[in-house]
């Protein structure tokens, strides 16, 4: 995997700006977090990024190695080995889950241990039980874990994530840090975007703290708990319970 | 074997033995029930697996079915030659309008495909030294050895019952698969690497080939392709017997493309109003039976023996989301 650049990166939707100038970079199996809370320009940093119809893009670059994404169509930038979960699940309804991982699967890059169905479901086991069943009557946790191995199956470089803890239970929270952590041990790369400091905690090595559309602090893992100005203010989190 | 399947061959087997059962004309009709039995199978990889609705596919049909009579008597081709032929420029015709319609779906979609049906209608209609114009072109070469009503009546059977198979499986291949996801979501699809209107035009090009099969066999039916065969009534004839048998129980398309068939031939003999009484149809299937005849009658099946229901399927036209 090569470098993952953002630059100067300002997108929005219908000509209301909602980031600006964001910088931004992951580097070669590295987890990072874009931390902050509702409406700060998370998912909209995140689908700017995918290329996806909204929102519009006005500047800025988005960097994989040398190659420049910015401007490409969405399947593209997924072709260049970005893997996308988007926010709030979003499977195939009319798909079972079996499909969902067949229609997707790339074949992996050179120098990288492949993602197969027989990997996918040893890290997924809720998931290869319910293999025959349509994807649109899992529950949401499960959901959420079949977003993630659909990404899996096209064997990206790096996978993005968009609040893979909204509207799940603790306990949940839980297992899908424990697999996004697996993911990343693995070696792929992880920009994930979370206001859910036990998630950060988790999987991430360094956090971007994103306020109003622009980075406003960026630390590494071990030093959160020396911020916990940055956690109250971006994250909403009281120094007693962080 | 299981219930299902056991059910479908009786039913081949039912219709392999009409011949021995009606006279040359319900065979007749039961020839036209099977071509357009083709036809809806195949508009429905649009509608059905795709969520795209076509009201052009009566053009798609009408090129197949001129372009078999045209070569026949401009290229002196036989039965299967121009058939082939046929099949050939059907799909360069569809790849051309699939590639101008799909990177659209919804209203925009049905114009474009609006547009193709009522050109080749304009052409059959006005290119009266090619086409014949209004008297239509002369057609009606059948194989050797298939001449006769009901041996032809076996052939469009088994065309049929073949095309049914092969869609079944196209619809399990991953080329279907990415096609119902496109459908759900070509956003999602787009974002984990594949080109959504690269699945529409491939949903296309299938749907437009079975069409042009069927052309051929209409071309082996009728003794003359009229520009009638092209018109928008066409079409809607087609779009109707897709949502009249339901687009999401697979055979579907085909339940309601011989009810339809069978209901205008009855009807006819009666009254000339069978325009009003297939606009009631549809008006009583929208209300009473959104899912189509099989879907409903799926329906109260699973409810009678309480086996727990798929998921509700999207509706059929929608646009990206």
């Amino acid at each position: 995997m090569s470098t993952f650049t953002v630059a100067g990166l300002a997108a929005g939707y219908q000509g209301h700006p909602v980031v600006d100038g964001i910088d931004l970079t992951v580097e070669p199996g590295e987890a990072v977090a874009l931390a902050g809370r509702n409406g700060m320009g998370k998912t909209t940093t995140l689908r700017a990024v995918m290329g996806l119809a909204e929102p519009a893009v006005s500047a800025g670059s988005v960097r994989f190695g040398d190659v420049e994404l910015h401007g490409k169509a969405p399947h593209h930038i997924a072709r260049a080995g970005i893997g996308y979960v988007p926010q709030g699940r979003r499977i195939f309804r009319s798909l079972t889950v079996a499909e969902h991982l067949a229609v997707v699967a790339r074949p992996a890059r050179a120098g990288y241990e492949p993602w197969t169905m027989d990997r996918v479901n040893e890290l997924f086991p809720r998931l290869a039980e319910r293999a025959g069943q349509f994807a649109g009557t899992l529950s949401g946790g499960e959901q959420q874990m079949l977003a993630i191995a659909r990404a899996l199956m096209t064997n990206p470089l790096l996978v993005l994530l968009d609040e893979p803890s909204e509207g799940l239970a603790p306990q949940i929270v839980r297992q899908v840090g424990d697999i996004i952590a697996a993911l990343h041990a693995s070696g792929v790369g992880v920009l994930i975007a979370e206001q859910d400091l036990s998630m950060v905690r988790r999987v991430a090595d360094r956090v971007y703290f994103l306020d109003r559309g622009t980075v406003a602090a960026q630390v590494t893992a071990a030093e959160l708990d020396a911020h916990a100005d940055l956690l109250e203010r971006h994250l909403g989190v009281g120094a007693g319970h962080a | 074997m299981n219930m299902r399947v056991t059910g479908l061959v009786v039913l081949v087997v039912l219709a392999v033995l009409l011949p021995y059962g009606v006279g040359e004309y319900w065979v007749g009709i039961a020839t036209e029930a099977a071509i357009f039995a083709i036809v809806a199978l195949g508009l429905n990889v649009l509608m059905g697996l795709g969520g795209l609705v076509s009201v052009g596919h009566a053009g798609l049909f009408a090129t197949s079915a001129y372009a078999t009579s045209l070569a026949q008597q401009h290229l002196d081709l036989g039965f299967a030659t121009s058939g082939l032929f046929a099949i050939g420029v059907t799909i360069a015709v569809t790849a051309l309008v699939a590639a101008l319609a799909v990177r659209t779906t919804g209203m925009y979609f049905l114009m474009i495909t609006l547009a193709v049906g009522m050109l080749v209608w304009g052409l059959s209609h006005r290119w009266s030294s090619l086409t014949g114009g209004e008297n239509g072109s002369v057609s009606g070469v059948r194989p050797a050895g298939v001449t006769r009503y009901y041996q032809y009546y076996w052939l469009v059977l088994g065309v049929l019952v073949a095309v049914a198979v092969v869609l079944w499986y196209f619809q399990r291949s991953r080329a279907g698969m990415r096609i119902r996801g496109t459908r759900d979501s070509a956003a999602r699809m787009t974002s984990m690497g594949y080109s959504p209107a690269a699945q529409r035009f491939v949903a296309f090009l299938a749907s437009g080939t079975v069409t042009a099969v069927a052309g051929v066999l209409y071309a082996g039916y009728y003794p003359v392709v009229s520009p009638s065969t092209a018109h928008l009534s066409m079409s809607i004839l087609f779009m109707l017997m897709v949502i009249a048998g339901g687009s999401s129980v697979y055979l579907g398309p085909a339940v309601g493309a011989i009810v339809l068939t069978v209901l205008r031939a009855a009807v006819s003999a009666e009254t000339q109003r069978w325009a009003t009484i297939m606009g009631l149809i549809l008006v009583a299937v929208v209300l009473f039976a959104p899912d189509g005849i099989s879907g409903t009658l799926r329906g109260r099946l699973r409810r009678r023996t309480a086996v727990p229901p798929q998921p509700a399927r999207e509706p059929v036209a929608q646009g990206a989301r």
